[in-house]
């Protein structure tokens, strides 16, 4: 139930030398469910330390709605933590979410009503009485979670929480921790690797450069469709974005070995502006016959998934893009491809979304 | 250019059987990839087959020719590890030149056969690196490139991209196509995920607790699975599975699953009256729609309970009476009608049918 700010971010662990993330501005907004995503070593758990009081930043300030909270020890937060491998006590599940209330003064009644409730939120009724220690991964989370629920905490932090649960029971707690979110409005912010997790848990997703960079906040239909950098057209999705460089030209693209005209509105940048041009693999139309407007490309590698879908990898002279296609097309034939203009993504030389 | 052939092999490790009574051919030239769950067998196999493991029972011949008791060395195998066994204190270019060395090459055709195997996996750049400096996918090309150096006559890949992120996969994945077009020699790959065999491999070897279950080309196993054990290891999403009970209605035959579940097979002779089966659908058989279709595809009412977006793909878990189905979709960009679709849709000769003992396949609803 708490905003959250992160204003000017960065943090060394060697006093300047290197930065483990750089330039962070973030706002999350109370009752909201927030994922950060990078590739491992970009910087997602520090900035989850910070959130947390549990580093302070070598440069920059917290705010929970507008108290600063930067010089606030971890205790003072009312933040709660969902690790990736899920902390149990050797007590019976009742008791572990009792725990948390050791040092609130309610009565026990008060203490045990209150367990029952986040229990049956997280549909460990029929289980209070085992020992959670005995649990399955599953399960383990399921009690983590409910610890973290009881505390009342604003904010919910969950460092990779998925990595841990039995591959069968992912769907279950993915479903369970959105369903809490809905019904209790607490702000959560789920930090992974996994794309499948960010897209499905964040309302609003902050995609992290390998170098500890803010690349992009926005919601998937603005990552999807209109990725703030080269790198996260090429992170998201399977097979990731096409990046092809081109020369702009009038009211053409130039890609080298062909042209595609391309109205002057899309992109108004100067004859000879020097750009990469982004598609999709699933944007890319192929056609087996020769079509208006279509290029020739050769097929050289076929990957058939195996489920009525193919990634057909097409080359024409040195550029070589990948298409998504439900028919195998033979190797070595020719594919006409056509680039949707509404599909095309523009990234300037150093890989920045031109407009 | 090598056939490998396998008889009657079996390993115990610790009282426990490893492999059971293996008999496979991989044809020369072939790639074939054995798909499995963790502790299925896969690695005992490909050790077997490299020479550094022994069977306790069974004959390995390559192209007729009994290995069973020769050494790793002398059989002319190459083999990529799980994980990233590199030698540590020596650089990225002596790792690659190690097997070359030692069968004495000439220092010249050595650095000729490193620079080509260097420019075919694209590390070209870091030669000069030592192991702890390579990323993990940097790592796992060095490694490709030490094992396909010394071209040797069959290749090995035990789960090779299993330790990478899923980035690095998606590269690595069609560089390994790549090579396995350029060897045109005999490979053998391991993977857990289908996906992977089916984009890499041309025959399937599929592998569970020790025994082999199915052998064939990958696209037909996956249609027919042998079971619906196997079914369930040939999607990425596993497979929808329902019981059901033939039931008569007037004249007609059902596979009764739930109120709103039933298949008609009045046609399908095998089914029979009383008898109880298991129904399989792979859920990427399963379109999703908002009307009730008037065609020949069989219509399922449900209610969307969950989406997962995996970026490029939907997982919508869907209930359908008391019941879970499980759809993938590829259509992101209708994600927010997505939960309103009211219809799923799936062709009869999708729908698999099992046994009810043993999941045994029988057939499809229409051929």
């Amino acid at each position: 139930m708490v905003d959250v700010s992160l204003v000017n971010i960065s943090h060394s662990y060697d006093g300047g030398k290197t930065w483990a993330v750089q330039d962070i501005n973030l706002e999350f907004e109370s009752g909201k469910r927030y994922a950060l995503l990078g590739p491992s070593g970009c910087g997602k758990t520090t900035l989850l330390k910070i959130i947390c009081g549990l580093i302070k930043p070598s440069k920059g300030r917290v705010f929970f709605e507008d108290v600063d909270v930067t010089e606030y020890p971890p205790e003072k937060r009312n933040v709660a933590i969902v690790f990736q491998f899920p902390v149990v006590y050797k007590m019976t599940v009742l008791e572990n979410l009792l725990f948390p209330l050791m040092n609130v003064k309610i009565s026990k009644d008060e203490k045990i009503n209150k367990a029952k409730e986040v229990a049956s939120l997280l549909k460990l009724e029929g289980i209070l009485k085992e020992p959670a220690h005995r649990l399955g991964p599953a399960d383990r989370q399921r009690i983590a979670i409910g610890r973290a629920l009881i505390r009342n905490a604003g904010i919910i932090l969950l460092d990779e929480p998925m990595s841990s649960i039995e591959p069968d029971r992912k769907y279950e707690i993915k479903k369970l921790l959105i369903d809490i979110s809905r019904s209790l409005k607490r702000t959560m912010i789920f930090v992974t690797h996994d794309q499948t997790e960010a897209l499905t848990f964040g309302e609003k997703i902050a995609v992290m450069s390998p170098k500890g960079r803010l690349l992009q906040f926005g919601n998937f239909d603005e990552i999807y469709h209109k990725p703030s950098h080269e790198f996260v057209g090429f992170f998201i999705g399977f097979p990731g974005m096409n990046l092809i460089e081109a020369v702009l030209e009038n009211n053409f693209l130039n890609f080298g070995s062909f042209k595609i005209s391309i109205r002057k509105e899309i992109i108004p940048l100067k004859t000879g502006t020097r750009l990469k041009v982004g598609i999709r693999p699933e944007h890319v139309r192929v056609s087996t016959v020769q079509l208006e407007g279509h290029i020739p490309f050769k097929v050289v590698y076929v990957e058939d998934l195996g489920r009525g879908k193919c990634i057909l990898h097409l080359q024409n002279d040195s550029i070589i893009i990948k298409a998504i296609s439900e028919k195998e097309l033979p190797i070595h034939s020719t594919a006409w491809v056509k680039f949707p203009e509404d599909y095309l993504n523009f990234f300037d030389e150093s890989g920045q979304r031109i407009m | 250019m090598t056939e490998i052939l396998l008889e009657n092999v079996s390993k115990y490790i610790k009282g426990k059987t490893v492999l059971n009574n293996i008999n496979l051919r991989v044809q020369s030239a072939d790639v074939a990839v054995l798909l499995g769950p963790a502790g299925a067998g896969k690695t005992t196999l490909l050790r077997i087959i490299a020479g550094t493991e022994k069977p306790d029972k069974g004959r390995i011949y390559f192209d007729g020719k009994d290995v069973t008791d020769l050494p790793p060395q002398k059989r002319d195998v190459g083999m990529v590890f799980q994980t990233f066994a590199l030698y540590p204190n020596m650089t990225v270019y002596e790792n690659i030149a190690s097997p070359l060395r030692i069968r004495k090459l000439p220092e010249a055709e050595i650095n000729k056969k490193v620079k080509e195997v260097a420019e075919l996996l694209n590390i070209t750049h870091i030669l000069s690196k030592k192991p702890h400096e390579c990323s993990g996918g940097e790592a796992q090309r060095t490694v490709i490139a030490r094992a396909i150096v010394k071209r040797p006559k069959i290749y090995l890949f035990d789960e090779p991209l299993t330790n990478l992120d899923y980035k690095v996969r998606e590269v690595l994945r069609l560089e390994l196509k790549k090579i396995f077009n350029e060897v045109r020699s005999t490979v053998l790959y391991s993977t857990s995920n289908p996906e992977e065999a089916a984009a890499l491999g041309k025959t399937l070897i599929h592998i569970r607790e020790g025994r082999i279950i199915q052998t064939g080309p990958i696209k037909d196993c996956f249609r027919k699975p042998a079971d619906i054990n196997a079914a369930l290891y040939y999607s990425p999403v596993g497979v929808n599975i329902f019981n059901s009970k033939c039931l008569r209605v007037d004249s007609r035959k059902y596979l009764h699953v739930n109120s709103v579940l039933k298949f008609d097979v009045t046609d399908v002779e095998q089914v029979q009256e009383g008898k109880e089966y298991m129904i399989g659908i792979y859920p990427h058989s399963i379109k999703l729609f908002k009307l009730a279709s008037e065609n020949k595809l069989i219509t399922i009412p449900i209610d969307v309970d969950f989406v997962e977006n995996m970026g490029s793909e939907l997982v919508v878990v869907t209930k359908c009476g008391e019941h879970i189905m499980t759809i993938l979709s590829s259509e992101v960009e209708r994600l927010h009608e997505i939960k309103d679709l009211k219809y799923a849709y799936v062709p009869p000769n999708e729908i698999m049918i099992f046994s009810k003992d043993g999941g045994e396949y029988l057939q499809t609803l229409e051929r």
